[in-house]
């Protein structure tokens, strides 16, 4: 379990975060929605370890990891696909072709443009190896910030299905997002608004799905 | 994750030499043309001699023998073409129409009115508006007559002292005689007494020797601008996954700091090994390959990788980096006597030259390439 306690955030006189807490249990997937600049991404940031939050912890209750996909492209434009996975990835250059990384590739079909520079790639093709980094990381807990913004409908499928498998494995997401598809898969919603979090949707509490009517009712 | 940053890097930055050396093969060629018509280029400042006539009577050989050492005097032979004139009239006419730049008239008898003590002045006519050269030449004319002055009376206080003796005339007239063999002998012989210095504002180097050392630094210098893509291509989101990875903005300038430094050294040994090529076949400087010459490269390199990456940091764009770094490079330049040499430069630089990083790493390369 992913625990979140009392966190607080500003800059300046603007209060970002003010005592955000909560829990991710493992295989569960964390909805985080919001307008733009409502601090979703700050908050992420903090998680990743990217900035230091002003007052607050986070902590896995026992050792796991975290892998953070950012809403910007965080992969190095000048290298080639296969460079940026040798940069981010933490195995040797062996374990780059196990087996499953390979699955990994396949199901994001990695493998056409491995060799080409990412500044060529689409930014399909760049979420899909930036995905594909993160999940090669095997990460207990990932942090997605707008995972299928500007993606096409194939694209978002197979992420969605490449969530859904990390999900069912016991992986945990947290996720900030505006896509229905993304909030479908999560078992908590949490409205982020003024600084707060406020809690809008529970799977165990509800037998529907969540619908794109909700979330418009939601914020 | 550091060292797999550095290899990154490398792998970065490895796809920048190849345009790298066209370019700086191009601002070699044109460095290399004007260090090779630099001597064209500047002016050369040495006085030509002065033309100067003079008018004697050859009444004695000692007069004749005077004239001859003075002639053959260094500080005279550099800056003196002797003319011979057959009499006043004839000096004043040349000079009117500046055939000669000074006329010394000698007057007759002058020897044997030394010898009895009348002292007939030489007149030394010199025409309106004279030059530089002119100035110096009286300066030079009156030293010698205050050094011939002082030899004089040298002479005349023997003279006077034999005379007192009541020494037989035979006797005196061979004091006199030696006397005056010395004075000509050992007095106005001594030509070395006016030593010739050249200075120049490049120091100990020769402006070609000088400007190839100040050519490479500035080369490399400028080369430095071509990284700056490499060093800002990092977004935020870049900079934050390796935050998040432990890699903080120090680590990442170090990373940057070997790859940039790596090649920087690389073009100093290209340009090194071809200015010591270069040398070779022309005769203005001469660049010795060895191995305190290719120790200082790394010095000059990480210099330069460290001046580039602090103008990086700066929260800028690309082309504002660009221009930044570039007047940083011009400021390095010009306070460190790379473009105009130190001893030229306005006080204000020329106190603070010195210390400049410019100035102390042109001193290191001269001491290091030219032994």
């Amino acid at each position: 379990m992913f625990v979140i306690e009392n966190i607080n955030k500003s800059y300046g006189k603007n209060n970002i975060l003010s005592d955000i807490s909560f829990n991710a249990q493992s295989g569960n997937c964390i909805g985080i929605i919001g307008i733009n600049g409502s601090g979703k991404s700050t908050l992420l940031n903090i998680l990743a370890g990217c900035i230091p939050p002003d007052s607050g912890r986070y902590y896995f209750d026992t050792e796991g990891t975290i892998s953070y996909l950012p809403q910007e492209n965080p992969l190095i434009d000048d290298l080639t696909a296969l460079d940026n996975i040798r940069l981010w990835y933490n195995g040797s250059k062996k374990d780059i072709r196990n087996e499953k990384n390979q699955i990994i590739f396949s199901k994001l079909g990695i493998h056409t443009f491995i060799n080409k520079k990412v500044k060529t790639l689409s930014g399909g093709m760049k979420k899909r190896l930036s995905l594909a980094i993160a999940f090669m990381r095997e990460p207990d807990l990932i942090l997605l910030d707008e995972p299928l913004a500007a993606l096409d409908m194939l694209c978002k499928q197979g992420i969605i299905k490449c969530l859904n498998d990390y999900l069912a494995q016991g992986g945990t997401i947290i996720a900030a997002t505006h896509e229905t598809s993304i909030l479908n898969l999560c078992d908590k919603i949490y409205l982020l608004k003024n600084g707060m979090l406020h809690m809008k949707y529970d799977a165990s509490e509800n037998d529907e799905k969540f619908t794109e009517a909700d979330f418009c009712k939601m914020l | 994750m550091f060292i797999r940053l550095v290899i990154s890097d490398f792998k970065r930055i490895r796809h920048l030499i190849i345009p790298f050396i066209i370019i700086l093969a191009a601002l070699l060629s044109v460095m290399t043309a004007i260090l090779l018509t630099s001597d064209k280029l500047v002016r050369k400042d040495t006085p030509s001699p002065v033309n100067v006539g003079i008018a004697m009577k050859a009444d004695s050989d000692y007069a004749m023998t005077a004239y001859r050492f003075i002639k053959d005097m260094e500080s005279y032979k550099s800056i003196c073409n002797f003319v011979e004139v057959p009499s006043k009239d004839a000096g004043i006419k040349l000079l009117e129409q500046k055939e000669i730049d000074t006329f010394i008239y000698v007057p007759d008898n002058i020897l044997s009115d030394i010898m009895n003590g009348t002292n007939t002045p030489v007149e030394i006519i010199y025409p309106e508006n004279g030059s530089l050269q002119t100035l110096v030449l009286n300066e030079l004319f009156t030293s010698t007559a205050s050094f011939l002055g002082t030899s004089q009376a040298a002479i005349y206080t023997v003279l006077s002292l034999s005379r007192e003796l009541e020494i037989p005339d035979e006797t005196y007239a061979q004091i006199s005689e030696d006397i005056n063999a010395l004075f000509f002998n050992h007095v106005l012989s001594r030509y070395n007494l006016f030593e010739t210095k050249e200075l120049a504002a490049t120091g100990k180097y020769s402006i070609p020797e000088y400007y190839a050392a100040a050519i490479l630094l500035i080369l490399l210098f400028l080369c430095s601008i071509l990284f700056l893509p490499f060093l800002k291509s990092y977004n935020r989101a870049v900079k934050n996954q390796l935050k998040a990875n432990g890699i903080n903005t120090l680590r990442i300038c170090i990373s940057h700091f070997t790859a940039i430094c790596s090649i920087l050294y690389l073009f100093y040994i290209i340009l090194y090994c071809a200015s010591g090529m270069i040398s070779g076949t022309v005769n203005l400087f001469t660049i010795t390959i060895n191995p305190m010459g290719f120790a200082i490269g790394l010095v000059i390199s990480a210099v330069i990788s460290f001046i580039a990456i602090l103008t990086s940091l700066a929260p800028v764009s690309l082309s504002g980096c660009s221009l930044l770094l570039f007047m940083v490079i011009l400021l390095i330049a010009y306070s460190g006597g790379l473009l105009i040499p130190e001893l030229l430069l306005p006080d204000l630089f020329k106190n603070i030259c010195p210390y400049t990083p410019g100035n102390i790493l042109l001193n290191l390369l001269c001491r290091c390439i030219y032994t």
